[in-house]
């Protein structure tokens, strides 16, 4: 596997890994989230994605149905995100198979699968997005 | 010079592209973080001009560099479509709020009239009850005769004016000022002690 294509992935490894961490710190109950929700501060309304952070945090916890209750696309997201870490470390980790498919073929299948896992996963924000 | 190194010319400013702009896309997704998949997604669009800008001197390969650009592109699509969606929604919000505030005012205007109305005829029921006449008869008769007795006070004045005039003694002068003023007194106190008693 070239360097490029291991950098990427050890990258992208660690960005989950930190958001994971940020969600871990802060807890769900007194909602101090630093990053604030933009929208609801703009409109005073909420949005498709209100309450994923507290979420997040709940799925830190293990306590699955509040976090369901704070965003019932919480669950979804976040695994997406650790399905991501998961395929990134396997990456990782299996240089020699990536190497007998071609890098390039392989590349090309991780792109398209994982962007369809995130269309799947993000489906409802995309709606939200396109419906003005 | 290294031809390793030439191949590799902008490659790091790449990689950073990519990546700032792949996590920008959901982040740009979201209402609540589209911001910061703005700042990301810029971010990434610079870095990936640079690094092409850099490979393209070097003659190094660029493949990976414009799919961090078109990748950051996406990401700012996203985040910006989100803003202005956001930004029209505030909007209406705003408006809907201004139309119910004045609608508000309009029923507080109605509704301040109405019981200025009621007031006004509860008091005039009052007053016929106690003076026996309407109102507004009595406060027309009461405006005729203070009209008229204004004309007499200012007749008053006038004559009294022609008298001082032909006054030759001082003392006279001063005991009729002092008539006029007690006259005017006890014509004041008589009527706040009518005032007063109601």
């Amino acid at each position: 596997m070239t360097h490029v294509y291991q950098t990427i992935n050890i990258v992208l490894a660690s960005c989950i890994i930190l958001i994971f961490i940020y969600y871990a710190v802060f807890s769900p109950d007194r909602s101090r989230h630093p990053i604030p929700s933009v929208h609801t501060l703009i409109t005073g309304e909420p949005t498709a994605s209100t309450g994923l952070s507290r979420g997040f945090s709940a799925i830190m916890r293990f306590r699955f149905d509040e976090a369901r209750n704070y965003n019932i696309y919480s669950i979804r997201i976040f695994l997406f995100f650790l399905i991501q870490f998961f395929v990134r470390i396997v990456i990782l980790l299996s240089g020699q198979i990536v190497a007998e498919m071609g890098q390039s073929r392989f590349v090309m299948l991780d792109a398209l699968a994982s962007g369809a896992l995130f269309i799947f996963c993000f489906e409802p924000f995309l709606r939200d997005l396109l419906r003005f | 010079m290294n031809a390793s190194s030439t191949n590799t010319a902008g490659m790091g400013l790449g990689i950073a592209g990519l990546v700032l702009g792949i996590l920008s896309i959901p982040f740009g997704i979201m209402g609540c973080t589209f911001l910061f998949g703005l700042v990301l997604a810029i971010l990434g669009i610079t870095l990936s001009a640079v690094g092409y800008s850099q490979a393209r001197q070097a003659n190094a390969q660029t493949g990976l560099i414009i799919a961090a650009l078109i990748i950051s592109i996406v990401g700012f699509g996203f985040s910006i479509t989100r803003m202005a969606n956001s930004l029209n929604q505030s909007q209406i919000i705003f408006e809907k709020a201004r139309d119910k505030v004045e609608k508000i005012q309009e029923n507080a205007e109605e509704y301040g009239d109405k019981i200025g109305e009621s007031y006004e005829e509860a008091f005039e029921e009052g007053f016929k009850s106690e003076y026996g006449d309407d109102l507004e008869a009595t406060l027309d008769q009461l405006e005729k005769d203070l009209e008229s007795l204004g004309d007499e006070i200012k007749k008053a004045g006038v004559d009294i004016e022609a008298d001082v005039k032909d006054f030759t003694d001082e003392d006279q002068a001063r005991k009729l000022g002092k008539a006029a003023g007690r006259a005017l007194r006890e014509f004041v106190d008589e009527l706040n002690d009518t005032t007063d008693k109601e």
